[in-house]
Protein backbone atom coordinates (compact mmCIF):
# COMPACT_ATOMS: atom_id res chain seq x y z
CA UNK A 1 0.00 0.00 0.00
CA UNK A 2 2.78 2.42 0.95
CA UNK A 3 4.74 1.58 -2.20
CA UNK A 4 1.65 2.17 -4.35
CA UNK A 5 1.05 5.54 -2.73
CA UNK A 6 4.71 6.50 -3.21
CA UNK A 7 4.66 5.83 -6.96
CA UNK A 8 1.26 7.47 -7.30
CA UNK A 9 2.55 10.64 -5.69
CA UNK A 10 5.64 10.64 -7.91
CA UNK A 11 3.61 10.43 -11.09
CA UNK A 12 1.25 13.12 -9.82
CA UNK A 13 4.20 15.36 -9.07
CA UNK A 14 5.49 14.93 -12.60
CA UNK A 15 2.08 15.65 -14.06
CA UNK A 16 1.53 18.90 -12.18
CA UNK A 17 4.97 20.25 -13.16
CA UNK A 18 6.76 19.70 -9.90
CA UNK A 19 10.30 20.99 -9.98
CA UNK A 20 12.85 18.50 -11.12
CA UNK A 21 16.36 18.31 -12.45
CA UNK A 22 16.11 19.01 -16.15
CA UNK A 23 18.07 20.25 -19.14
CA UNK A 24 17.22 23.26 -21.25
CA UNK A 25 18.72 23.79 -24.69
CA UNK A 26 18.88 26.83 -26.89
CA UNK A 27 21.05 29.35 -28.64
CA UNK A 28 22.50 32.37 -26.92
CA UNK A 29 25.30 34.92 -26.96
CA UNK A 30 27.65 33.99 -24.10
CA UNK A 31 28.11 37.71 -23.53
CA UNK A 32 26.57 40.71 -25.25
CA UNK A 33 28.17 41.26 -28.64
CA UNK A 34 29.72 37.78 -28.88
CA UNK A 35 28.71 35.23 -31.57
CA UNK A 36 25.79 32.98 -30.69
CA UNK A 37 26.48 29.46 -29.42
CA UNK A 38 24.47 26.30 -28.86
CA UNK A 39 23.82 26.03 -25.18
CA UNK A 40 22.72 23.29 -22.84
CA UNK A 41 22.17 24.10 -19.19
CA UNK A 42 21.38 21.76 -16.32
CA UNK A 43 18.62 23.16 -14.12
CA UNK A 44 18.56 22.49 -10.38
CA UNK A 45 15.35 23.03 -8.39
CA UNK A 46 15.60 25.39 -5.43
CA UNK A 47 13.44 25.92 -2.33
CA UNK A 48 10.15 27.76 -2.75
CA UNK A 49 8.45 29.69 0.07
CA UNK A 50 10.83 28.53 2.83
CA UNK A 51 9.51 29.03 6.38
CA UNK A 52 10.43 32.21 8.23
CA UNK A 53 10.77 33.10 11.90
CA UNK A 54 10.97 36.27 13.98
CA UNK A 55 14.28 37.91 14.81
CA UNK A 56 14.16 36.51 18.34
CA UNK A 57 13.57 32.98 17.11
CA UNK A 58 16.32 33.10 14.49
CA UNK A 59 19.23 32.32 16.81
CA UNK A 60 21.84 33.66 14.40
CA UNK A 61 25.29 34.83 15.49
CA UNK A 62 25.78 38.61 15.29
CA UNK A 63 28.38 38.40 12.56
CA UNK A 64 26.54 35.97 10.31
CA UNK A 65 26.02 37.53 6.90
CA UNK A 66 22.49 38.05 5.69
CA UNK A 67 20.87 39.47 2.60
CA UNK A 68 18.35 42.05 3.77
CA UNK A 69 15.43 43.53 1.88
CA UNK A 70 12.38 45.65 2.64
CA UNK A 71 9.42 44.83 0.41
CA UNK A 72 5.90 46.24 0.84
CA UNK A 73 7.24 47.82 4.03
CA UNK A 74 8.21 44.43 5.44
CA UNK A 75 11.85 43.70 6.31
CA UNK A 76 13.12 40.21 5.54
CA UNK A 77 16.57 38.66 5.95
CA UNK A 78 18.09 35.60 4.29
CA UNK A 79 21.12 34.05 5.99
CA UNK A 80 23.82 33.74 3.34
CA UNK A 81 24.91 30.33 4.65
CA UNK A 82 21.55 28.89 3.56
CA UNK A 83 20.99 31.06 0.50
CA UNK A 84 24.41 29.96 -0.77
CA UNK A 85 23.26 26.34 -0.82
CA UNK A 86 20.96 26.95 -3.75
CA UNK A 87 22.31 30.24 -5.17
CA UNK A 88 18.74 31.47 -5.51
CA UNK A 89 15.41 30.70 -3.97
CA UNK A 90 11.78 31.72 -4.44
CA UNK A 91 9.85 33.48 -1.73
CA UNK A 92 7.10 35.99 -1.11
CA UNK A 93 7.19 39.04 1.15
CA UNK A 94 3.86 40.77 1.62
CA UNK A 95 2.17 40.50 -1.75
CA UNK A 96 5.40 40.53 -3.71
CA UNK A 97 7.07 37.38 -5.00
CA UNK A 98 10.86 37.74 -4.89
CA UNK A 99 13.91 35.62 -5.63
CA UNK A 100 16.82 36.35 -3.28
CA UNK A 101 20.12 35.33 -4.80
CA UNK A 102 23.71 35.11 -3.69
CA UNK B 1 17.29 39.91 -5.37
CA UNK B 2 15.02 39.56 -8.36
CA UNK B 3 11.38 40.31 -8.92
CA UNK B 4 9.50 37.14 -9.82
CA UNK B 5 6.63 39.02 -11.39
CA UNK B 6 7.24 39.65 -15.07
CA UNK B 7 4.39 41.55 -16.72
CA UNK B 8 1.35 39.64 -15.50
CA UNK B 9 3.11 36.34 -14.77
CA UNK B 10 4.61 35.10 -11.55
CA UNK B 11 7.70 33.03 -12.27
CA UNK B 12 9.56 30.46 -10.20
CA UNK B 13 13.31 30.62 -10.78
CA UNK B 14 15.68 27.68 -10.52
CA UNK B 15 19.44 27.77 -10.65
CA UNK B 16 21.17 26.57 -13.83
CA UNK B 17 24.80 25.59 -14.27
CA UNK B 18 26.22 28.61 -16.00
CA UNK B 19 28.44 28.78 -19.02
CA UNK B 20 30.72 31.47 -17.73
CA UNK B 21 32.19 32.53 -14.46
CA UNK B 22 30.49 35.62 -13.08
CA UNK B 23 27.22 35.01 -14.90
CA UNK B 24 24.27 33.65 -13.00
CA UNK B 25 21.82 31.78 -15.22
CA UNK B 26 18.35 31.07 -13.93
CA UNK B 27 15.51 29.17 -15.56
CA UNK B 28 11.84 29.66 -14.79
CA UNK B 29 9.62 26.63 -14.27
CA UNK B 30 6.68 28.18 -16.07
CA UNK B 31 8.29 28.61 -19.51
CA UNK B 32 11.81 27.07 -19.25
CA UNK B 33 13.21 30.41 -20.39
CA UNK B 34 16.84 31.08 -19.48
CA UNK B 35 17.58 34.41 -17.80
CA UNK B 36 21.08 35.84 -17.74
CA UNK B 37 22.32 38.21 -15.07
CA UNK B 38 25.04 39.43 -17.41
CA UNK B 39 22.51 40.38 -20.09
CA UNK B 40 19.94 41.59 -17.56
CA UNK B 41 17.16 39.72 -19.38
CA UNK B 42 15.89 36.38 -20.64
CA UNK B 43 18.10 35.13 -23.47
CA UNK B 44 16.49 31.80 -24.42
CA UNK B 45 12.86 30.75 -24.61
CA UNK B 46 9.42 32.38 -24.74
CA UNK B 47 10.42 35.15 -22.32
CA UNK B 48 13.43 36.06 -24.46
CA UNK B 49 14.18 39.79 -24.37
CA UNK B 50 12.17 40.50 -21.23
CA UNK B 51 14.16 42.33 -18.55
CA UNK B 52 15.32 40.71 -15.32
CA UNK B 53 14.26 43.19 -12.64
CA UNK B 54 16.62 43.63 -9.69
CA UNK B 55 15.17 44.70 -6.34
CA UNK B 56 17.49 46.66 -4.03
CA UNK B 57 18.91 44.60 -1.19
CA UNK B 58 21.84 44.83 1.18
CA UNK B 59 24.32 42.24 2.34
CA UNK B 60 25.36 42.86 5.89
CA UNK B 61 25.86 41.28 9.29
CA UNK B 62 22.83 39.99 11.13
CA UNK B 63 23.57 42.44 13.99
CA UNK B 64 23.52 45.42 11.63
CA UNK B 65 20.26 44.36 9.96
CA UNK B 66 18.47 43.47 13.16
CA UNK B 67 19.36 46.76 14.84
CA UNK B 68 17.85 48.72 11.98
CA UNK B 69 14.86 46.41 11.49
CA UNK B 70 13.95 44.85 14.85
CA UNK B 71 10.66 43.66 13.37
CA UNK B 72 12.38 41.74 10.60
CA UNK B 73 11.45 38.20 9.68
CA UNK B 74 14.24 35.79 8.86
CA UNK B 75 14.34 32.72 6.66
CA UNK B 76 14.32 29.89 9.17
CA UNK B 77 17.81 28.49 9.65
CA UNK B 78 18.03 24.82 8.71
CA UNK B 79 19.26 21.91 10.76
CA UNK B 80 22.68 21.96 9.10
CA UNK B 81 25.31 24.68 9.37
CA UNK B 82 24.61 25.45 5.74
CA UNK B 83 27.22 26.15 3.13
CA UNK B 84 30.47 27.80 4.13
CA UNK B 85 30.76 31.07 2.28
CA UNK B 86 33.50 33.58 1.84
CA UNK B 87 34.05 36.56 -0.33
CA UNK B 88 35.28 35.24 -3.61
CA UNK B 89 36.63 36.94 -6.63
CA UNK B 90 33.26 37.54 -8.21
CA UNK B 91 30.21 39.73 -7.62
CA UNK B 92 28.01 38.58 -4.78
CA UNK B 93 25.21 36.54 -6.28
CA UNK B 94 27.25 34.70 -8.89
CA UNK B 95 27.84 30.99 -9.23
CA UNK B 96 31.05 29.89 -7.62
CA UNK B 97 34.19 29.21 -9.57
CA UNK B 98 35.68 25.72 -9.46
CA UNK B 99 38.41 26.79 -7.04
CA UNK B 100 37.19 29.68 -4.93
CA UNK B 101 39.69 31.69 -3.00
CA UNK B 102 39.57 30.63 0.62
CA UNK B 103 38.80 33.05 3.39
CA UNK B 104 37.55 36.61 3.40
CA UNK B 105 39.74 38.96 1.39
CA UNK B 106 38.28 42.33 2.16
CA UNK B 107 41.20 44.33 0.81
CA UNK B 108 40.02 43.98 -2.77
CA UNK B 109 36.29 44.00 -2.08
CA UNK B 110 34.30 46.96 -3.22
CA UNK B 111 30.89 48.26 -4.11
CA UNK B 112 29.51 48.56 -7.63
CA UNK B 113 26.70 50.80 -8.84
CA UNK B 114 25.25 51.48 -12.27
CA UNK B 115 22.57 53.90 -13.45
CA UNK B 116 21.72 54.86 -16.98
CA UNK B 117 24.93 54.36 -18.93
CA UNK B 118 27.30 55.16 -16.09
CA UNK B 119 28.92 52.70 -13.70
CA UNK B 120 31.09 53.06 -10.64
CA UNK B 121 33.22 50.78 -8.48
CA UNK B 122 34.94 51.77 -5.26
CA UNK B 123 36.86 49.59 -2.81
CA UNK B 124 35.58 49.33 0.76
CA UNK B 125 39.09 50.34 1.85
CA UNK B 126 38.81 53.60 -0.09
CA UNK B 127 35.26 54.27 1.10
CA UNK B 128 36.31 53.86 4.73
CA UNK B 129 38.50 56.95 4.39
CA UNK B 130 35.75 59.16 3.02
CA UNK B 131 32.67 60.94 4.30
CA UNK B 132 29.74 58.78 5.28
CA UNK B 133 27.78 59.08 3.07
CA UNK B 134 29.60 60.09 -0.07
CA UNK B 135 27.19 62.06 -2.24
CA UNK B 136 27.36 61.83 -6.01
CA UNK B 137 25.28 61.71 -9.15
CA UNK B 138 25.56 58.72 -11.46
CA UNK B 139 23.73 58.41 -14.76
CA UNK B 140 21.33 61.11 -13.62
CA UNK B 141 20.58 59.35 -10.31
CA UNK B 142 21.33 61.20 -7.09
CA UNK B 143 23.21 58.80 -4.79
CA UNK B 144 24.23 58.74 -1.16
CA UNK B 145 26.87 56.05 -0.70
CA UNK B 146 27.17 54.67 2.85
CA UNK B 147 29.69 52.31 4.37
CA UNK B 148 30.00 50.42 7.65
CA UNK B 149 33.24 48.62 8.44
CA UNK B 150 31.88 46.49 11.29
CA UNK B 151 29.08 45.23 9.08
CA UNK B 152 31.54 44.74 6.19
CA UNK B 153 29.18 46.51 3.89
CA UNK B 154 28.37 49.49 1.76
CA UNK B 155 25.05 50.54 0.31
CA UNK B 156 23.48 53.33 -1.67
CA UNK B 157 20.33 55.35 -1.06
CA UNK B 158 18.48 57.99 -3.01
CA UNK B 159 17.67 61.38 -1.52
CA UNK B 160 14.53 59.98 0.14
CA UNK B 161 16.40 57.23 1.95
CA UNK B 162 15.25 54.44 -0.36
CA UNK B 163 17.76 51.69 -0.98
CA UNK B 164 19.20 51.71 -4.50
CA UNK B 165 20.41 48.66 -6.41
CA UNK B 166 24.13 48.10 -5.85
CA UNK B 167 26.34 45.13 -5.20
CA UNK B 168 29.38 44.16 -3.18
CA UNK B 169 31.90 42.91 -5.71
CA UNK B 170 35.55 42.54 -6.47
CA UNK B 171 36.81 44.97 -9.09
CA UNK B 172 37.46 42.28 -11.71
CA UNK B 173 34.09 40.59 -11.26
CA UNK B 174 32.32 43.94 -11.49
CA UNK B 175 34.21 44.83 -14.66
CA UNK B 176 32.85 41.70 -16.38
CA UNK B 177 29.51 43.45 -16.21
CA UNK B 178 30.61 47.06 -16.56
CA UNK B 179 33.92 47.35 -18.42
CA UNK B 180 33.50 51.15 -18.64
CA UNK B 181 33.24 51.60 -14.89
CA UNK B 182 34.92 54.59 -13.32
CA UNK B 183 36.06 55.29 -9.75
CA UNK B 184 35.24 57.98 -7.25
CA UNK B 185 37.06 61.27 -7.84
Amino acid sequence: MKTTLFYLSLSMAATIGFAQERTVRGVMQPRPGAPEEDVEVAVHPVPVNPPSVSADEAGLPDDDLVLGVVVDGKPMAYPIRYLAMSEILDDRVGDTPIAPSW
Amino acid sequence: MYARRVEDRELTFDFADGLLNNNLLIVDRETDSVWSQLHGKAVIGPMGGKPLTVIPSIQTTWKFWRERHPDTRVMKPGDTPGRPYHYRNRPVGQPSRKNPKKGHDLSALGFGLAFGDEALWVSLEDLAKRNNPVTLTLGGQSVRLFHDEDAMTAWAEDDDGNLLVGVLAYREGWRDFHPESKGLP
